[in-house]
């Protein structure tokens, strides 16, 4: 977390400083300071409510935080024009409201818009960009369908390939593996991982799976949900200073962020989710085993296997 | 089903780019056909000569009658027509593609209950003030209305819009109808009349004035059109690709009620045209805006001009036009919406 103090804002990546937000009278997100290196694939992980897509919101300017600034390579974010930061970032919404059924083509062609200048139209090149990135994620047979008729994990990878038409140096994906099936949330995951290789693209996405965080993902950020009134936090009585720093501590949405295997320890895992896991190794991957809470059948066999 | 099939065979033989040059050319052969249709008859050869005498500046040696029925009723007509079909179908489509909602009309912000306003108060006891002004200006009053309801903290939701628009509807009805009660039998009768819709009244003046901002307003969608794509996917998808959607919710508002209040205003309230002809055009050509605006504007000059042709020689009496687009138009909607899977959207 203190990535970003020691920092420069020239330095590539996105830099994240101190960054509140309140939603209806709750802290959603408490002072927010993290970078996210270029090049990498990040994991936002935590339990429901913990503020990861308004996280990923505030990242792509669709929400302004309360205090605190985001930079994107070093640009001040909130000076950034809305077509310039489409340039640099490619956003996956996690719900799509499907309303015309359009091909899959022309929702893909609508990830061009940052490229074309005002009052004309995509042309043959944005058409060839727009299949491009559909072949990237492995999808152009599915050019000429309608977007209404193609299941939910196809759906995913034209909302991926339309990101991708904007041709950005950064994706955000917003739970990408929601209503996918196990076999397409490895597919998705793996064409992620894949194409931020390829593309050298900087890939952010919140995950609901910690196994899916450990496996697919360079870094992770580890969030908790914050718990309005708990501690106070805003001084009611006295200023007993064990107090204060467990307020202090409720205030900060970021558990622990790094590298994938230094962050996903049981402790921060049980600190955020609020359930026992052991971390087991497994034909030399890590896995994160959650255990039943006084059960002592499932913690006796676990200890087979050495946790990190 | 014999429609979807047909369209299909014409679709197969002809490839779907031929298809839409035929209707981009449609509203050529509309306005032939229109030109003989009347009460009063005219040969082939008699208009080319009448139109070449008119143009070239020679006598025809035909009688002054046959000039005032072309050029003087005939012609407006057909003319103010098609811009009022064009118009309302365009602006209808944009409105759909703003509310990402097919069973959108360009009516859906209060225009037409404004315009109805503005109209019966000129009606009734404003004679020296223009209808087609009154008209124009209460509809796009009803309009901004709206807006302004809808808009909070520099963002107008589309629930809002909508809602704002039945409020905004509501309150010119009554208003409407304060008048129509309180004004004199004739007076209720023209406003009633006016109400229904109809090119009856067509005249060149009303053709110049209402023709800039029906061109304005069409133009402005046509050259943004693809951007209604953009549009159709939702706020957060359009802002995530660069795209402001208040503001080309708020520049497309503007450009359709433009379009659409121009034409209400000189041909009173024509129903289910502004629904409908977007809706057909979704159903053959498919949703993407930049086929389905030109179309629309073409199809729909096409099919208020024939519609209308029916209207003045169909019967043995006029019948207001709005009133038969109404006739017309729900059977074949209702046909096309139970053929054509979920009416061509999910």
């Amino acid at each position: 977390m203190n990535q970003a103090q020691k920092a420069g804002s020239s330095e590539a990546g996105i830099i994240a400083r101190d960054i509140s937000l309140s939603y209806n009278g709750r802290l959603v997100l408490g002072s927010i300071s993290l970078q996210l290196k270029k090049g990498a694939v990040i994991t936002l992980l935590g339990p429901n409510g913990c503020g990861k897509t308004t996280l990923l919101k505030v990242i792509n300017c669709l929400l302004q935080p309360d205090r605190g600034k985001v930079y994107v390579e070093g640009r001040d974010a909130s000076a950034i024009k809305q077509n310039d930061m489409a340039r640099l970032i490619g956003h996956v919404p996690q719900t799509q409201r499907p309303s015309f059924p359009f091909t899959t083509l022309d929702i893909v062609l609508t990830g061009r818009m940052p490229h074309i200048s005002a009052l004309s139209q995509p042309g043959p090149d944005d058409v060839e960009k727009a299949r491009q990135a559909l072949e990237n994620v492995g999808a152009l047979h599915l050019a000429g369908r309608a977007y209404t008729q193609i299941s939910g994990g196809e759906r995913q990878l034209v909302m991926v390939a339309r990101a991708l038409a904007q041709e950005p140096s950064y994706l955000l994906l917003d739970e990408p593996t929601s209503y996918l099936d196990f076999k397409n949330q490895f597919s998705v995951l793996n064409m992620i991982s894949r194409i931020a290789g390829e593309q050298k693209v900087t890939a952010v996405m919140t995950l609901h799976d910690p196994n899916h965080a450990l496996m697919f993902s360079d870094e992770v950020v580890l969030m908790r949900k914050l718990r309005f009134g708990e501690g106070g936090g805003f001084g009611d009585d006295g200023n007993c200073s064990k107090k204060a720093s467990l307020s202090r501590q409720i205030q900060q949405s970021i558990i622990a962020a790094g590298g994938a295997h230094e962050v996903m320890t049981p402790e921060n895992i049980r600190e955020a989710y609020g359930i026992e896991v052991e971390v087991l190794s497994i034909r030399g991957r890590r896995m994160i085993f959650p255990l039943q809470k006084g059960n002592g059948k499932d913690q006796a066999e676990s200890s087979l296997y050495p946790s990190s | 089903m014999w429609i979807e099939e047909l369209i299909g065979i014409v679709r197969e033989r002809l490839g779907k780019s031929l298809l839409y040059i035929a209707f981009l050319t449609l509203p050529i052969f509309a306005f032939f056909i229109s030109m003989f249709i009347g009460s009063f008859p005219v040969r082939p050869e008699e208009l080319l000569d009448l139109i070449a005498s008119n143009m070239l500046g020679y006598e025809s040696g035909y009688p002054e009658v046959y000039s005032t029925v072309i050029f003087q009723v005939r012609l407006p007509r057909i003319l103010l027509g098609m811009m009022v079909g064009a118009s309302l179908s365009i602006s209808g489509a944009a409105f759909q593609g703003i509310f990402r909602n097919p069973l959108v009309s360009p009516y859906i912000l209060g225009l037409s209950s404004g315009a109805a306003f503005g109209a019966a108060l000129c009606l009734a006891y404003l004679p020296e003030v223009s209808v087609q002004f009154a008209a124009f200006f209460f509809s796009l009053t009803a309009v901004g209305l709206t807006y302004f309801m809808a808009s909070s903290k520099g963002s107008t939701p589309v629930v809002s819009l909508v809602l704002a628009g039945v409020i905004v509807s509501a309150v010119f009805d009554s208003l409407l109808a304060i008048i129509q009660i309180a004004v004199s039998e004739r007076a209720l009768q023209s406003i009633v009349f006016w109400i229904m819709g109809s090119l009856g009244t067509a005249s060149w003046i009303k053709i110049y004035s209402a023709f800039p901002l029906f061109a304005l307003g069409c133009s402005v969608i046509l050259l943004l059109r693809w951007r209604l794509n953009v549009l159709a996917l939702g706020d957060e998808e359009a802002r995530s690709v660069g795209l402001n959607p208040e503001l080309y919710k708020a520049i497309f508002i503007v450009a359709a009620s433009l379009a659409a209040s121009s034409a209400v205003a000189v041909a009173g309230i024509i129903g289910l045209v502004g629904l409908i002809v977007p809706h057909m055009l979704r159903m053959i050509f498919g949703p993407d805006h930049r086929a389905l605006i030109p179309l629309s504007l073409t199809f729909g000059a096409s099919f208020l001009v024939l519609v209308d042709d029916f209207a003045r020689a169909g019967m043995g009496f006029e019948v207001p036009v709005g009133v038969i687009t109404t006739l017309v138009g729900a059977p074949f909607f209702a046909y096309l919406l139970r053929s054509v899977r979920s009416g061509g959207w999910e």
